[in-house]
């Protein structure tokens, strides 16, 4: 059990690279300009409806550049190789490196939301009302979707090389909301067409804060969807990761 | 008991658009503990494929693979050995330091900057401790890899053309430094093009061909001086030994 933290650790401190520090500190910057603005404006009042608009920018950066090339740059690189050779199994190296990412992307979202929360409540003028229990909701789902997105992630970088992982999965996630998006505007009267929308990206999560933010019934079946898309990507990952070729070599 | 023990194993590369190129067919061998074996062959006779095949980084298409009577990816067996790769790693935002005290603290080494720094400075790299891995020439990232090749003083080490870019004081200081470890009783399988290295180290050739193994005798068969005669013999080349 020793071989955790220390891995993490020491995965965590080669993750964080000045650029990296650099780039997270301009991705809240920038981040907190749209958020800060729609408060503004009146078109978010709580924390709960916060978190959401700050994530929908801070999220797709972060999980661009954090998860790319998660697994294949250290294929690539040759760094796998030489922390399998010693006591180090498959299992445990890909789930560090899940949760390095995750511990990264959290903390990311974290500061963004506490800086926007405190920039805005220390105005007086502002009618912004804090939801703890709406807001922790939607900040787990969110947890859960970012956790589902970098074992998505992870899955693809075990299976090609270099950093083009995340841009394909988020390729699969818009190519899925434009064909949800066109079912249900033109083709809405094909039943097939309706069930297998759902099917075309793991979104349960993401649906699930929708439901929650517009006072809809208890979301337990997108909960379920999310929960079950996480337990069979994460063991993909696991499967994959148990067929990575390590040592690409000259031969 | 063997260190190594490779039963029928073969393996083809599979490409798109290409034909498939067999790399390994139907080797066989076993190395006791303590045995110094050379691997060497032409180029892309498979002796790198045959290294990554008995790591278990390279699933075989058939065949067996024991390291110490255990599967080459289980952990136990795992700790006993070090590999030196052909190819070099690159690693951003971590030193030598950081990068020896991981792999030290991941096998369990205690007291591991002692251990450390011995091993540095027998390789001749102790000046580049607290540098950053991306800042070191080729030849010291070579000698690196000898370093984690044998930290933790594993039983059984694979070195795959550990020469390769080492300058001839370095290639001396590897070659006493395994003379030293072969009273130990380690084992050592070494891929290599230098004959005369392969001669004064290994008391054992395996020699590949074309994914075979064509020769596997004992160096006091071959005799000082006729490795380079059983290369010729071996792929059928005229001339004598120069």
């Amino acid at each position: 059990m020793r071989t955790f933290p220390i891995l993490f650790t020491a995965e965590f401190k080669r993750f964080w690279t000045i650029g990296m520090i650099v780039f997270s500190i301009a991705i809240i910057a920038v981040g907190l300009i749209p958020s800060v603005v729609m408060v503004q404006s009146g078109m978010v009042t709580t924390l709960s409806k916060l978190i959401v608009s700050a994530d929908s920018f801070l999220s797709f950066f972060t999980f661009l550049i954090f998860s790319a090339g998660i697994v294949g740059a250290d294929v690539t690189s040759g760094w796998l190789r030489t922390l399998l050779i010693r006591s180090i199994t498959r299992e445990q190296y890909v789930i560090t490196k899940i949760l390095v990412v995750f511990a990264s992307t959290l903390i990311v979202y974290a500061v963004g939301i506490l800086i926007a929360a405190i920039v805005l409540m220390s105005d007086p003028k502002l009618t912004f009302t804090i939801d703890l229990s709406l807001s922790a909701m939607i900040m787990l789902l969110k947890c859960c979707q970012a956790l589902l997105l970098i074992i998505l992630s992870t899955l693809v970088s075990c299976l090609v090389q270099g950093s083009f992982n995340s841009f394909f999965v988020y390729g699969w996630m818009v190519v899925g909301q434009l064909i949800n998006f066109l079912v249900m505007r033109k083709y809405w009267d094909l039943k097939w067409a309706v069930v297998l929308k759902d099917y075309l990206f793991p979104n349960g999560f993401e649906d699930a804060q929708q439901s929650l933010l517009s006072d809809m019934a208890f979301p337990y079946a997108e909960l379920l969807w999310g929960c079950a898309a996480l337990t069979i990507f994460f063991a993909a990952t696991l499967f994959a990761m148990n067929r990575v070729v390590v040592d690409v070599g000259s031969e | 008991m063997s260190a190594i023990a490779a039963i029928n194993l073969s393996k083809t590369y599979k490409q798109l658009f290409k034909p498939p190129v067999e790399a390994l067919h139907n080797v066989s061998f076993s190395i006791n503990e303590g045995e110094m074996v050379g691997l060497i062959g032409p180029n892309g006779a498979g002796k790198s494929t045959l290294m990554r095949l008995l790591l278990g980084f390279l699933p075989s298409d058939s065949g067996e693979v024991t390291l110490f009577n255990e599967h080459p990816e289980s952990l136990h067996a795992r700790s006993q050995i070090g590999y030196q790769a052909d190819t070099q790693f690159r690693a951003k935002n971590v030193t030598v330091k950081s990068f020896l005290l991981l792999h030290a603290r991941l096998i369990g080494i205690e007291r591991p900057e002692e251990h450390i720094e011995q091993l540095l400075k027998t390789f001749e790299l102790f000046d580049a401790y607290k540098r950053p891995l991306a800042s070191l020439s080729k030849g010291m990232r070579q000698k690196l890899e000898l370093v984690l090749a044998f930290l933790g003083s594993p039983k059984l080490v694979f070195l795959d053309e550990p020469t390769a870019a080492l300058d001839p004081p370095s290639v001396f200081v590897l070659r006493d430094f395994l003379a030293e470890k072969k009273k130990t009783g380690i084992t050592v399988l070494f891929s290599s093009h230098h004959l005369t290295e392969v001669e004064s180290i290994c008391d054992r050739i395996i020699f590949i061909s074309d994914g075979t193994v064509v020769d596997d005798s004992p160096m006091k068969n071959i005799g000082p001086g006729h490795l380079e005669q059983l290369f010729r013999k071996n792929l059928g080349m005229k001339g004598t030994m120069s």
